[in-house]
C-alpha cells in the first residue's frame, strides 16, 4: 500500500507487551489517516462507560499518508482518546518531526492502552521498540525531558513528543509538547498519558515512504513550495498568526476580559507588529516547511527576563486581552509556563479569565486565591496563575487546574454562565456574539469549542453574511467546513496551506500521487463526511445531545457594547434555527443523532443511529 | 480638518512600512482606486504595488470588503478604512 507503512504499534502498557499489527487498506481508503483514523479507532476500541483516566482508555497517534512525503507542511501527527476535559472524543495536531520521523521508522501510527506500574517511555527506533524506565523524568518539564532523553540515548535526532508535570498529575487540560514549541493542545491528551504512566514518546527512522507517483508528486510539490512562498502565506511569515490581533480588535470580535467585551483598549501593546518589533528573535520552520511561522520571543529584561517561547495568536489574546493584560514579557512568560509545566494555552488563558471574573465579582475570596489580586489587567497575577494551575498549587491551582467548567461548578452563583466553554472545553480567541457563524461552528464542533474543525469565522469576517446574526442557512458553510477540514486533517497538512490550493481537486490530487487511490475531489469530500461521522459516533456512544451543542449562556443574556460593537447578542431563536439547519445538512435528527439511512450511505456502523 | 472631510486610514503588518495612519482629504465619495490614488500622492509609488496585492484585505467602517466587490466599494468622507494582510486562522 503506497503512502502508507502498512503497520502500526500496539502497545500494552500495563503487562509491557508492544507488537506490530496491520494497517488494511480498507481503513486506510475509507478513513484516509490521521484524523479519520483517531475517530475509527476510538470508536471502535474505547468501550462504552470507559472513565477517560483509566487504564480502558485508548490512547492513539496517527500520522497521514503524506507525513514523510515531499509535500510541504507534511510532517503533522495526530493524537487521539476520550478527552478528560469533554468525556467526548478528544485529539489534537501537532507540527514539529515527530510525525516525518514516524513514518521514517516504519510506523503509521500506534494504539496505546492501559496503565504501566511505573513510569515508562516508549523508544521506537525503525523496528526496534521498547519501553523504558522514565523514572528519572518524574516531575521534569517538556523541555527538559526532551533534552535528557536524547542524552540518554545519545542521539541528538531523536523526536519526542511528552508530557509535563501536569500531564503526569492528569490535569484535564494537560497537553503534549514536541519540538520544543509544538503542542498537542486542546482536550487533554497529556492527561491521558500520565494517566498510563506514559512520560514521552521517542521516535528515531531512517527509512522512506513509498509513494504511488514519485515524479509526478515531486513536481507537484515544487509548485506547493513556490506558492507557500506567495501571497497566501504572507502573513504566516512575516508575524505569525499575532497578525490577527489588531484586525480582530477593529473587526470588534478579539475577546477581552472573559469575553465580556470585542476590543481592547491597549490592542496596539500586544499587536504582532509591537511583538514583532521587541521581542521577536528567531523565526523557525517545521520539517518540509518553507513557510516558518513559528516566531521565537526572547524576553530581555524586566521581572521575566530570559524566557523564551513561541507565543501564536490564541495563546496572545487569551491570556493577554481576554485577561486585560497588555503586557507582552507576561504572555510570553505565561506561555512558556504553559509550554513547559504541560497545559494548553488557550484553556489556560479562558480559565483564568474567568477566575478573574469571578473574583472581580465578589464570587470567589482572597483566600480562594491564595492572595493574589487576581483582578483583569494584573499581569503578574496572571502569569502567577498559570503557574499555580499548571502545577494544581495552592487554593488557586486545585480550583481551577481542570478547566473554567468545572471550577464554576464548584464555584456556582451563576459564575457558570461565563464560563465560557462548549462540552467543558474553553473557546478559541474569537468573540461570540460579533462572528455568530463561528460560534455555531465552534458549538456545534465535536472536540468542544474549537476554531479548527471548520473555519466557520471565515464567512463571518469575510462579509459574506450577516455576523450578527443567525439563519438557518448557516449549517451549510459549518458543514463544507467541516468536512473539507476532515480531510487536511486526515491527510495531515497544515491548515496555513489550505490557501495555497487552487480548489478541492488539488487536494485530491496529492491522495492520488501519494496512494494511487483513485479518488476525485467529490469522492474525497464524501470521505470527509464520513471521517466527521464517526467522529460524532464516538460522543454518541458517550452521551451526546442537543443540549451540548450550544454556546454558553453569555452569548444569549448579556449584550456587548465596546468600540465598535452596540449590544450585540445572540437571539436564541436564531440559534435554534442555525443549529436545526445544521442538522438538517448533516442529515441528523433534531436531537443532533445520525440517521440510519446516513450511516448506511456511509458506509458506518447503524448501531447508533436513529 | 473636520472628520466629514475627510477618510481616516489606518495601517496594519506590512502596511506600517508606510506609517501608522493617514488622513484622505474628501468632501464625496470616492472608489478604491481613488482613495489608492491619493495616498499615493502622500506615501509615494510603492504603496500602490503593496495595495493591490492579492492579500490585500480592506475593512471599512468595521467591516472587510471582499476583494472581489473592492471595485465596487464608496467610500464615503468621515468613513474609517484599515488596510491588511488576508485574515486566517489562529
Amino acid at each position: 500500500m503506497k503512502g502508507y507503512a502498512g503497520k502500526f504499534l500496539r502497545v500494552d502498557m500495563t503487562t509491557g507487551e508492544v507488537r506490530a499489527d496491520v494497517l488494511s487498506e480498507d481503513v486506510a481508503r475509507r478513513f484516509v489517516g490521521g484524523y479519520g483514523f483517531v475517530g475509527h479507532t476510538l470508536y471502535n476500541e474505547v468501550p462504552e462507560g470507559a472513565d477517560a483516566l483509566s487504564p480502558e482508555n485508548v490512547l492513539c497517534l496517527w500520522t497521514g499518508p503524506v507525513a514523510g512525503t515531499t509535500i510541504p507542511v507534511s510532517s503533522k501527527y495526530i493524537m487521539g482518546a476520550r478527552s478528560p476535559a469533554t468525556g467526548f472524543i478528544g485529539f489534537g495536531i501537532a507540527s514539529g518531526g515527530v510525525g516525518s520521523e514516524l513514518k521514517a521508522a516504519g510506523w503509521d501510527g500506534m494504539v496505546i492502552k492501559g496503565k504501566a506500574p511505573t513510569l515508562k517511555y516508549l523508544y521506537i527506533q525503525n523496528g526496534n521498540v521498547e519501553l523504558r524506565d522514565a523514572i528519572p523524568y518524574a516531575g521534569k518539564t517538556t523541555w527538559e525531558t526532551e533534552e535528557l532523553i536524547r542524552e540518554e540515548l545519545c542521539d541528538d535526532e531523536v523526536r519526542v513528543s511528552s508530557c509535563g508535570p501536569a500531564g503526569e498529575l492528569m490535569t484535564c487540560l494537560a497537553n503534549v509538547t514536541n519540538d520544543r514549541n509544538r503542542q498537542v493542545g486542546r482536550s487533554g491528551m497529556g492527561a491521558v498519558m500520565g494517566s498510563k504512566n506514559l512520560k514521552a514518546i521517542a521516535v528515531r527512522g531512517t527509512g522512506s515512504v513509498e509513494v504511488a507517483n514519485l515524479d509526478e508528486l515531486v513536481e507537484f510539490s515544487r509548485d506547493l513550495y513556490k506558492r507557500c512562498r506567495g501571497p497566501a502565506t504572507e502573513k504566516y511569515r512575516l508575524y505569525g498568526t499575532p497578525a490577527n490581533v489588531l484586525v480582530h480588535n477593529r473587526l470588534g470580535c478579539l475577546p477581552t476580559n472573559n469575553f465580556q467585551k470585542g476590543t481592547f483598549d491597549h490592542a496596539e501593546m500586544v499587536s504582532g507588529e509591537r511583538m514583532l518589533e521587541t521581542l521577536v528573535k528567531k523565526v523557525v520552520a517545521c520539517p518540509s516547511c518553507p513557510i516558518g511561522c513559528d516566531h521565537i520571543n526572547v524576553v530581555k529584561d524586566g521581572p521575566w527576563a530570559g524566557t523564551v517561547s513561541s507565543v501564536d495568536y490564541e495563546s496572545l489574546e487569551l491570556l493577554g486581552p481576554n485577561c486585560g493584560v497588555d503586557d507582552l514579557n507576561a504572555i510570553t512568560k505565561a506561555v512558556e509556563l504553559c509550554d513547559t509545566l504541560g497545559i494548553d494555552t488557550i484553556s489556560a488563558g479562558v480559565t483564568i479569565s474567568w477566575a478573574m471574573e469571578a473574583y472581580e465579582k465578589g464570587l470567589i475570596t482572597s483566600e480562594d486565591v491564595d492572595g493574589l489580586d487576581l483582578r483583569f489587567g494584573n499581569a503578574e497575577a496572571m502569569v502567577e496563575a498559570t503557574r499555580r494551575m499548571c502545577l494544581r498549587e495552592g487554593n488557586l491551582g486545585a480550583l481551577i487546574a481542570d478547566g473554567a467548567a468545572r471550577a464554576a461548578e464548584k464555584v456556582g452563583q451563576g459564575s457558570e454562565k461565563f464560563a465560557m466553554v462548549n462540552k467543558k472545553l474553553e473557546w478559541g480567541a474569537y468573540s461570540l456574539r460579533s462572528l455568530q457563524t463561528a460560534t455555531l461552528g465552534f458549538a456545534t464542533s465535536v472536540r468542544g469549542a474549537c476554531y479548527l474543525r471548520s473555519g466557520s469565522y471565515q464567512p463571518d469576517v469575510k462579509g459574506t453574511v450577516d455576523r450578527y446574526h443567525l439563519d438557518r442557512s448557516r449549517g451549510k458553510y459549518v458543514f463544507d467546513g467541516e468536512n473539507l477540514y476532515a480531510i487536511i486533517d486526515s491527510l495531515i497538512i497544515c491548515k496555513f496551506t489550505r490557501g495555497i490550493y487552487k480548489d478541492n481537486d488539488e487536494i485530491a490530487k496529492i491522495l492520488r500521487l501519494v496512494t494511487g487511490f483513485d479518488i476525485t475531489a467529490e469522492e474525497m469530500i464524501k470521505t470527509g463526511e464520513r471521517i466527521h461521522n464517526q467522529a460524532k459516533l464516538f460522543n454518541v456512544k458517550f452521551g451526546v445531545g442537543r443540549g451540548d451543542d450550544y454556546p454558553p449562556d453569555r452569548a444569549f443574556e448579556e449584550k456587548m457594547y465596546d468600540d465598535v460593537n452596540d449590544g450585540a447578542i445572540i437571539i436564541r431563536d436564531e440559534y435554534d434555527e442555525a443549529l436545526s439547519g445544521y442538522y438538517e445538512e448533516r442529515r441528523w435528527n433534531e436531537e443532533g443523532i445520525p440517521t440510519r439511512e446516513l450511516l448506511e450511505d456511509l458506509g458506518l456502523d447503524t448501531k447508533l443511529g436513529v | 480638518m473636520p472628520e466629514e472631510q475627510a477618510i481616516k486610514v489606518e495601517f496594519f503588518g506590512p502596511f506600517r512600512d508606510f506609517g501608522k495612519e493617514a488622513v484622505v482629504p474628501a468632501n464625496q465619495p470616492v472608489s478604491f482606486d481613488q482613495l489608492v490614488a491619493a495616498l499615493v500622492g502622500q506615501l509615494g509609488e510603492p504603496f500602490e504595488e503593496r495595495a493591490r496585492k492579492s492579500n490585500t484585505t480592506l475593512i471599512v467602517n468595521n467591516r472587510i470588503i471582499s476583494p472581489r466587490r473592492r471595485d465596487e466599494v464608496e467610500i464615503n468622507p468621515g468613513d474609517k478604512v484599515s488596510f491588511a494582510l488576508l485574515l486566517g486562522g489562529g
